[in-house]
């Protein structure tokens, strides 16, 4: 399991910045994708913005962007009333085969 | 540069049947082989498999079943692309010397596993293609008033289009019907799709050299481009598809032709949305007027676009799709499609893309 995987497990969406040119490399991997250096991981930072929404069966699902550069899907609770670039932070997340989480608008 | 031809194609009757991927495959090379003159397995250099099937070495399963020695033998995986990825490195093998003759074969079963890429973690658990696709179709909507109306027309003319195609496997549905299907998302309906089924096509290219054995009517790839802006889906601009337009680009310059020359298309319509969008990241109409033009296209039963049925009328076997798209803009040129004809076409296009428009390749080919 890697490093992201374990850590939403716990709760917790973590990012990894690359401590030589300390770019985010997402989706996450085992080193950077700009320049090959190693990752430090850390807590994304929020809030992050509604790119796009949807739904299925009363469901909203949305695109969420969070640093200008991890952008990840997940379903938001409550009200359905949203718009591209409300803020949102996120409420939950897990891991279990794959990620999930759960996004709230501020 | 030699010139490098599509000598013959064939495509095997696409349906939900369980059929192994080896009989899919050797299904369609036997076709190939009996209608094609004077191809004898002694001419074949290469032999390229299109599928996402989790099955080993088929590619020189096939060559053995098929009684080919090959020099070049290998599959290839690209998920949605599969098909014009193999088309394009059978070109490069021709191009580069290594092969005069190569068979390119797509195969795909119902059950494919390359419908869905667990790998992108940036999907959540959102990984059905029916997500992608609802993010697009919501984003097109917001940005330039695109309707249902406007997607159910896309899903209409394919299925009307794919009732002259005797490979396809699905039915006419009205406007109506379309619109009253099952919604599935917020912004897709059932019938707003394309669905995986099982089926195969192949393709024999051959140089210039020698392309005259086996056909009086070649046709010639002119132009190739190809893109892969990244695997992950969330990477995507919403409302534009950048690998298209970039893979498009290419295969214009190379072939010098404009958008406007193209007289028949094969455009990856995954969801009527891409349909819409495909148009307009290829040129052929300006941005957000996608929907109007297949609306017209549909009224005045045009059947410049997918004429096939493109992937909603006619199924949507992955490795198999690339090829069949190729060989139907092959059989228009030749003037061979009967009631599909697009009179007169001399310049086709097919556009083919894999996991959300993350890579794409677009070939021009005219006679």
């Amino acid at each position: 399991m890697s490093v992201f995987e374990s850590e939403l497990k716990k709760g917790k969406f973590v990012v990894g910045e690359c401590s030589k040119c300390q770019k985010i490399t997402w989706p996450p991997n085992d080193f950077c994708s700009n320049c090959f250096g190693s990752l430090s991981w850390r807590s994304v930072k929020e809030p992050g913005i509604v790119v796009e929404y949807s739904s299925k069966d009363g469901r909203i699902f949305c695109m969420a962007e969070f640093e200008g550069a991890i952008r990840v899907m997940g379903t938001i609770s409550g009200n359905a009333d949203l718009n591209p670039g409300q803020k949102i932070r996120i409420a939950s997340c897990s891991f279990d085969e794959y990620p999930k989480i759960t996004f709230a608008s501020e | 540069m030699k010139k490098i031809a599509i000598a013959n194609h064939c495509t095997t009757k696409f349906s939900v049947d369980d059929i192994s991927i080896e009989s899919l495959l050797l299904s369609a090379t036997k076709l190939l082989f009996e209608q094609t003159k004077n191809l004898d397995q002694k001419d074949i250099d290469a032999v390229l498999v299109s599928t996402n099937e989790n099955k080993k070495y088929l590619s020189s399963v096939v060559a053995e079943m098929s009684g080919i020695t090959p020099r070049i033998s290998h599959s290839v995986e690209s998920l949605c692309n599969s098909g014009t990825n193999s088309i394009v490195s059978a070109y490069s093998y021709i191009q580069a010397g290594l092969a005069d003759v190569a068979l390119v074969v797509g195969a795909e079963r119902i059950n494919s596993p390359g419908q869905v890429l667990n790998w992108d973690v940036s999907r959540g658990e959102f990984k059905h293609p029916i997500f992608w696709g609802s993010m697009f179709t919501k984003a097109h909507k917001r940005k330039f008033g695109t309707t249902d109306e406007h997607l159910a027309y896309v899903s209409a003319k394919n299925h009307k289009n794919a009732q002259d195609n005797p490979t396809a496997y699905t039915k006419h549905y009205s406007i109506d019907e379309v619109m009253s299907s099952k919604r599935l998302t917020d912004d897709l309906r059932l019938l707003d799709c394309s669905r995986p089924c099982t089926g195969s096509s192949a393709i024999l290219l051959a140089s210039d050299d020698v392309v005259k054995k086996f056909t009086d009517s070649p046709v010639w790839i002119a132009g190739i481009g190809q893109k892969t802006t990244s695997a992950s889906f969330t990477k995507n601009d919403l409302v534009t598809l950048e690998s298209t337009i970039e893979a498009a680009s290419q295969a214009y310059a190379m072939s010098k032709i404009k958008p406007a020359q193209i007289d028949v298309a094969e455009i990856h319509d995954a969801f009527t949305i891409c349909e819409l969008m495909v148009l307009e990241d290829l040129g052929i109409v300006q941005k957000g007027h996608a929907g109007k033009y297949v609306m017209d296209l549909y009224n005045t039963n045009n059947k410049k676009i997918n004429p096939r049925g493109g992937l909603i009328g006619s199924g949507h076997p992955l490795g198999a799709t690339g090829v069949a798209q190729v060989a139907e803009i092959a059989c228009q040129l030749k003037g061979n499609a009967k009631k599909r004809q697009v009179d007169g076409a001399k310049i086709g296009l097919v556009q083919n893309m894999s996991a959300a428009a993350t890579s794409s390749t677009v070939l021009v080919m005219r006679t």
